[in-house]
């Protein structure tokens, strides 16, 4: 049977992205308070300029999504 | 409500979820050895998982809609890049590098994450969906909270728009 890891890494994997995750929420509340462009209009223009290294990261971020939160077992 | 004040209280209200789960796990393993759920995790908990998959799909089209329907100050929408002055090139040479270091970060992200999952696989430890459903098992409705916190970011984001939305300059 799998053990649960040290709470400590799990904490430290979980603060990281989840850190990164507000820094962006902050970052698009600024562009969005003062009528800027806001995060995702960014996104999709880079997205726009670079149609296969955009294909890439999407694949990969769904394969990632649905290994770990997709799994029935 | 304007789309504007949609968006901003949508971002505060996923910013708040984000916080509360991330204060709440640390809550937890600071006052507690074992973790709050059965090993392995149950699968089903209360709200169902239909009901999470219909909010969470809500969430993301909230999402869209919001930053879709933002209106944009238009000093602040780009000419085009042919009539683009010098110094609006620097300064759109300065914008394509800070996302370009967000792709680097979103990358050595994925690359720690898929680090962690491979030594807990090696190692007989939990995988990454295990904590998740611990958390949704132990916490269902906050679980379920912060999952469409996400989702609505993911569909402000991810979701791209039509083209002369995404670049009313051009």
């Amino acid at each position: 049977m799998l053990t649960p890891a040290p709470s400590g890494a799990v904490l430290w994997v979980a603060g990281v992205a989840l850190g990164t995750l507000l820094l962006l929420v902050a970052a698009d509340l600024f562009l969005t308070w003062t009528g800027r462009l806001p995060v995702g209009a960014w996104v999709t223009r880079w997205a726009r300029r670079y149609p296969v290294y955009a294909l890439g990261l999407t694949l990969l971020a769904g394969a990632l999504l649905g290994h770990f939160f997709f799994a029935i077992g | 409500m304007t789309a504007r004040h949609l968006s901003l209280a949508g971002l505060l209200a996923a910013a708040g979820l984000i916080l509360y789960g991330l204060g709440s796990a640390f809550l937890y393993t600071a006052t507690h050895a074992g973790p709050p759920c059965s090993n392995p995790p149950a699968l089903n908990a209360n709200p169902p998982q239909l009901v999470v998959i219909g909010i969470c799909v809500a969430a993301f089209v909230v999402g869209h809609l919001a930053a879709r329907l933002q209106p944009v100050d238009p000093q602040h929408i780009a000419a085009p890049a042919a009539a683009a002055s010098e110094p609006e090139q620097r300064r759109r040479a300065r914008q394509a590098l800070l996302i370009q270091a967000l792709v680097l970060l979103f990358l050595l992200e994925v690359v720690a994450l898929l680090l962690f999952e491979v030594v807990a696989l090696s190692s007989g430890r939990w995988p990454i969906t295990y904590y998740v459903r611990c958390a949704y098992s132990a916490a269902g409705w906050p679980t379920t909270l912060a999952a469409a916190a996400m989702t609505f970011l993911l569909g402000r984001w991810l979701w791209l728009p039509g083209r002369s939305l995404a670049d009313p300059g051009a």
